[in-house]
């Protein structure tokens, strides 16, 4: 990892290098993350971009070891805070978990247990990890749902999760997340559900924190609109793999991955409206066995004979990697 | 919320009118209602005195609401063989069948919620598999041949359980094992399938997320929303187990409404057998009534919907 | 809240649709599912043999099961009568062959099962199809007529019932149908409901279609997978049911052996000859056994996501 990045290792929160993590086993085992590599550094905003099934949440859950039964990490490493996750213990994991890497879910509807009530819901995260009596855990948690501007929060403590908006039921899973201080927060399409006044709230309640408190926040989302804001650098994820990593700016004015440059073309940008939408047909393949060449040529407009063979990873500007055989550069060696 | 209450209560209510309908249409399955009812020695000056004392002879429509105005006043009819007005006898024997009914209802539990649990926890090992071949065939097994078995094994053979009635505490072990063990298979396989459902959802997955032991997330987190589903079950099954085990009451001669109406019917004591299909459907209908509103207790989100 | 719509700028949120494996067609992939799957193999197994021995009692029973001998009663399993007849699982207290018994008892336990099974499914299917297709009171009045069946304690009524008419093949047969269907009418019903409405059955009532045209062209097939799998179940059940009356002395009796009848009998002589009543309780066993693994088999093969 030392070769790809200039960064002080302090400030790196965490490390994901050459991670895959298989489904099932034996021949029809699927590649659900494959050979992923990127650094998310102290109080940035790393988003990880795709469609569903480009193995985004997979590589989520990975970092927090919490897989399907079926599912496990076959290689790579795992670095939080030097760290290695991949070979620590289950107990040292429930560890690290909702204290130090805290996660919050797309869906605030139903990842909420419904017959608890909220209170009592962050009361646990903070006494899971913390040595604290009951009534000042209760008090902790009060002051939490204040600081995600939950109104009347001593009151709400012991409403149940349906007697909240989705909003606001968001807001409950950012506190609880924020229970412990984590040093990095993953957040997997956590507006996805919501509706866009909402989204703005909740990436503000997102943004605020990283500025205040230097967590590490990876956003994962299938809207890229959603990142142009609110990201430091994007990593585009198709079928288990990067296909395209880079500031945020860079992604934006100057894609190299044609698969980067489909989405930005299947989206309206800023207030360009003489834009032509071109919509992206089919879906991405779930890889069994082994790759037979670029993932991306049957819906590449630019595929020829060369995309028959796997294209690795190459730099192609500052912090800035695509993995297409029509791009410049030099390939990378970070395995 | 109490117009739910209420319109359960309706729906209830017109279930009971037409039970009493149909045990009312069961006398007249014979053409002869009044010689049902009377003893197969009575003569036939006493048949149709009793007919027209009856109002056998007015109307059916007319009958039907005599019949229920009699059980609305608690009036069930008179036991030829025993000499006695219906109800209180029957009334009588209830304490032996709900003893029994609740007491194979929490052994199956017992042994079902953990079995289902661990199943939904170990799914397709082998103790997954062997649970669900086991509660299959627990659920396949007819319950009076494995109450005969029993018996053979263990007051025959044994000689450690007494065999039959119901003279001492030991008595009900054999009868309530018996009826639960039916139960076991069904209630294992429904705790490990609403478990496994549960087990998917996103709140398992956060509270995962939190740091939680997983004996925590499966028996806090999990187990509570798993068994909601699992509650109307076991009303049902209370509710059918409440109007008489037929069957097992007969096989170990407990002395409970199932075995009284059983010894009615080879009787051909009418009023007797009348008087408990009305008993146990109003228990039916009252236990799940019970059961519905205590829902709305226990599950949060119902009461504000 | 409102639900948002992928549109541009967002990608496409969706999953490729299931692949039909190697594209086989539906009875090839039943028959594969059948033998690779150990609990469908031994479901049907156990199926094929009681349907030989209720098809074929009289060329595969050793013995006439009506035939008496007063002289050789209770005879214990592996035993020779002084005639130099073999019993092979012994005789009852009449000295009649339990063997060829308990084979001429899969006869009734079979037709009950299916008969029952047969008119359940008429009874439950008709009541769901037309309570999930019509809706308002009559979908109310029917779902109190299930709660209604549900209130009545089955066996009591049955036997009441059985005591009153008299005991016959085609009574037992008809009651134990009024058992069963309501499983049937509420699976069927809930199906219906989500069915109807969608788009298909909305073009057909568009194109003028009559409505027991729609329910039997369109919605019956649809719903049939569950309707197959409880009809699987309710054989299972009646079969018990049947036995439970034969044993409280209400089933078929006489010269046609049945095992409920069988097993009543042997209970009297539990202590002395304890195989009359083991032998006929296995048989049922075996049979609900068999006849359940294969209705699980199938309820995982044709709808994994089927509720029960």
């Amino acid at each position: 990892m030392a070769l790809m990045t200039d960064d002080k290792p302090d400030d790196v929160a965490l490390a994901v290098s050459n991670l895959h993590t298989t489904i099932g086993t034996g021949p029809g085992a699927v590649r659900g993350v494959d050979g992923v590599s990127f650094t998310v550094r102290r109080g940035e905003i790393f988003g990880i971009a795709g469609e569903s099934g480009s193995g985004k949440s997979m590589t989520a859950f990975s970092i927090l070891r919490l897989l399907p039964t079926r599912g496990r990490i076959s290689e790579g490493s795992i670095l939080f805070k030097g760290e290695e996750l991949t070979t620590l213990s289950e107990a040292g994991m429930r560890k690290l978990r909702g204290d130090r890497i805290a996660m919050i879910f797309q869906d605030p509807m139903t990842s909420l247990n419904p017959v608890f009530t909220v209170g009592s819901q962050i009361s646990e995260a903070i006494l899971q990890h913390r040595r604290m009596s009951a009534t000042q855990a209760q008090a902790e948690a009060i002051r939490l749902m204040e600081i995600v501007e939950i109104p009347d929060a001593a009151s709400r403590y012991s409403a149940f999760p349906h007697q909240f908006s989705g909003g606001m039921r968001q807001r409950i899973m950012i506190a609880m997340a924020l229970s412990c201080a984590p040093d990095l927060l993953i957040a997997d399409e956590p507006t996805t559900a919501l509706d866009v006044t909402v989204e703005k709230q909740i990436i503000g309640f997102l943004q605020k924190l990283r500025r205040e408190t230097g967590v590490a926040i990876m956003l994962i989302t299938h809207n890229l609109n959603l990142l142009a804001e609110n990201s430091d650098r994007i990593a585009i994820m198709y079928a288990g793999q990067i296909v395209e990593l880079a500031p945020t700016s860079e992604i934006f004015a100057n894609p190299r991955h044609p698969y980067t440059q489909a989405l930005l073309n299947s989206m309206p940008r800023g207030h360009i409206s003489q834009q032509r939408l071109v919509p992206l047909a089919g879906v991405p393949p779930r890889i069994v066995g082994k790759r037979s060449g670029c993932s991306f040529a049957p819906r590449c407009p630019m595929a020829q004979e060369l995309c028959t063979t796997v294209p690795e990873l190459r730099d192609c500007g500052v912090g800035h990697s695509a993995r297409c055989w029509f791009v410049e550069g030099s390939p990378r060696h970070d395995k | 919320m109490g117009s739910y209450v209420l319109s359960r209560l309706a729906q209830a209510v017109v279930v009971l009118l037409a039970v009493a309908f149909i045990t009312f249409l069961l006398l007249h399955l014979s053409g002869d209602p009044a010689l049902l009812l009377m003893p197969p020695d009575a003569t036939r000056a006493q048949v149709i005195e009793f007919r027209t004392q009856m109002g056998f002879d007015r109307p059916f429509f007319e009958q039907f609401f005599q019949f229920l105005g009699r059980i609305l006043s608690g009036d069930l009819g008179y036991s030829w063989r025993f000499q006695e007005p219906v109800l209180p006898l029957v009334l009588e024997r209830l304490p032996a069948t709900a003893l029994l009914a609740v007491t194979a209802l929490i052994f199956s539990l017992i042994i079902a919620i953990p079995v289902g649990v661990i199943s939904a926890v170990k799914r397709d090992t082998p103790i997954d598999n062997a649970s669900m071949v086991l509660a299959l065939l627990g659920q396949s097994i007819p319950g009076f041949w494995i109450g005969i078995m029993l018996i053979f094994l263990f007051s025959v053979k044994l000689g450690w359980l007494p065999t039959s009635g119901w003279e001492t505490p030991q008595s009900i072990i054999l009868p309530a094992v018996t009826l639960g063990l039916a139960l076991v298979g069904r209630n294992a396989r429904l705790v490990r399938s609403s478990m496994l459902e549960v087990l998917g959802e996103d709140y398992v997955k956060a509270a995962r997320a939190k740091g939680l032991s997983e004996w925590r997330v499966v028996n806090h987190h999990a187990l509570k929303n798993a068994l909601l589903p699992v509650v109307t079950v076991v009303g049902l099954e209370l509710g059918i187990l409440l109007g008489g085990t037929v069957v097992i009451e007969v096989v170990f001669a407990w002395p409970g409404i199932g075995m009284l109406s059983v010894q009615a019917v080879t009787g051909r004591d009418y009023p007797i057998v009348q008087a408990v299909i009305l008993l146990s459907a109003v228990l039916f209908t009252l236990t799940n009534l019970a059961v519905d509103l205590l829902y709305t207790r226990i599950d949060p989100r119902i009461g504000y919907k | 809240m409102s639900q948002r719509i992928a549109g541009p700028g967002t990608l496409a949120e969706q999953t490729p649709p299931p692949r039909s494996a190697g594209g086989l067609s539906r009875p090839a992939e039943v028959l594969l599912g059948i033998i690779t799957s150990k609990k469908a193999m031994f479901g049907i197994l156990v199926i094929l043999m009681v349907v030989i021995c209720a098809v074929f009692s009289p060329w595969i029973a050793p013995h006439d099961p009506a035939a008496q001998s007063l002289a050789f009663r209770l005879a214990p399993m592996f035993s020779t009568a002084p005639d130099g007849t073999f019993h092979l699982l012994g005789t009852d207290h009449l000295g009649r062959d339990v063997l060829s018994r308990a084979i001429y008892g899969a006869r009734v336990g079979l037709i009950v099962g299916l008969s029952v099974a047969l008119i359940a499914t008429f009874i439950g299917v008709t009541i769901g199809l037309v309570a999930g297709y019509f809706g308002g009171w009559i979908d109310a009045v029917l779902m109190r007529l299930c709660d209604v069946q549900l209130a009545l304690p089955a066996i009591l009524l049955a036997i009441a019932i059985l005591a009153i008419t008299g005991v016959s093949l085609l009574n037992i047969v008809l009651i134990l149908a009024l058992t069963q269907w309501v499983a049937f009418a509420r699976v069927v019903r809930s199906a219906t409901l989500s069915e109807r409405e969608k788009e298909y059955v909305l073009a057909a009532r568009a194109l003028g279609f009559g409505s027991a045209r729609i329910i039997y062209r369109y919605i019956l097939p649809n719903v049939f997978a569950p309707i197959i799998v409880i009809a699987t179940f309710a054989v299972a059940q009646a079969i018990i049911i049947e036995a439970a009356l034969s044993f409280l002395g209400l089933g078929i009796s006489g010269a046609t052996p049945s095992w409920g009848a069988m097993l009543a009998d042997g209970r009297t002589y539990l202590a002395i000859a304890p195989s009359l009543a083991t032998i006929p309780g296995l048989f049922i066993t075996l049979s609900v056994v068999g006849i359940n693994l294969f209705g699980d088999w199938l309820r995982d093969f044709l709808d994994p996501k089927l509720k029960m």
